[in-house]
């Protein structure tokens, strides 16, 4: 059974990158939160990396929300996702209407 | 959300799978307890069933959101006091499509104002053809979803 791995933070030309992979859930959510949530603010700049996810649904997209608040409030920025071209993960979030409130990249 | 015809008759008391019109039962039923641990093994299940009968993989990422919404439903609300209650997954087909249950055997939509339809129906019925829902009373709930199927 694939259970989701701890994100993976790193340091990717002045930004902080946090990086979930596997599946998003509201069984998995708290680790990508708790990892978000241990960066040092206020002057990092904070990339979401969705690109390795396999798998979101709302409680996921939910997440992501709470992290853009969070982050926010805490930076004064809201933080980037990087989503990949294709996939569920784009979709979930266009059908939603996510990439309308949140920094999304595609690509 | 409005309610649909229901497309299977289930056992209500003794918590069987669902059988369709013709009397089949569900080939494949699942049973978990109503925990966020079980929502992977409900995915992956019922992505092996959408696997095997040849669907998409954009389609089976449907119905995995779909079947995660509902099974999350249940983990969150159908058990609010004591220990997590039974789950049951089950997955058939029929007339072209793929059917999935989620039954639980605990507070139903009609009980308890907690239960209402939040984000999680909405995707449901964005991602599904057909959505149902039925409230036993003070039996729990059962959310069927049809899916296209080749």
């Amino acid at each position: 059974m694939t259970r989701q791995r701890a994100p993976i933070v790193h340091e990717v030309a002045g930004r902080t990158r946090v990086e979930p992979r596997g599946e998003l859930d509201v069984d998995t959510r708290e680790s990508l939160a708790a990892a978000v949530a241990r960066v040092a603010v206020p002057h990092a700049r904070i990339e979401i990396d969705l690109r390795r996810l396999a798998f979101i649904d709302s409680a996921g997209l939910t997440t992501l929300i709470e992290i853009d608040r969070d982050v926010t409030a805490r930076s004064g920025t809201p933080p980037r996702f990087l989503v990949a071209e294709s996939g569920p993960i784009r979709r979930m979030i266009e059908l939603t209407l996510l990439h309308l409130s949140l920094d999304i990249r595609i690509g | 959300m409005a309610r649909v015809p229901w497309p299977a008759v289930a056992d209500t008391v003794r918590h069987r799978p669902p059988v369709d019109p013709n009397g089949v039962r569900a080939p494949v039923v699942l049973r978990l307890p109503a925990e966020p641990g079980a929502l992977i093994m409900a995915r992956q299940v019922v992505t092996g069933v959408a696997d095997a009968i040849g669907m998409p993989d954009d389609a089976i990422a449907d119905v995995k959101v779909a079947v995660t919404e509902a099974c999350t439903n249940v983990v969150r609300h159908a058990y609010p006091d004591g220990p997590p209650g039974p789950m049951t997954v089950a997955a058939w087909t029929g007339g072209g499509r793929l059917m999935i249950s989620v039954r639980d055997v605990g507070v139903g939509f009609c009980d308890d104002g907690r239960r209402t339809s939040g984000v999680g129906l909405v995707t449901i019925a964005a991602l599904a053809a057909d959505v149902g829902v039925r409230s036993y009373d003070s039996q729990g709930t059962e959310i069927v979803m049809a899916f296209p199927a080749p």
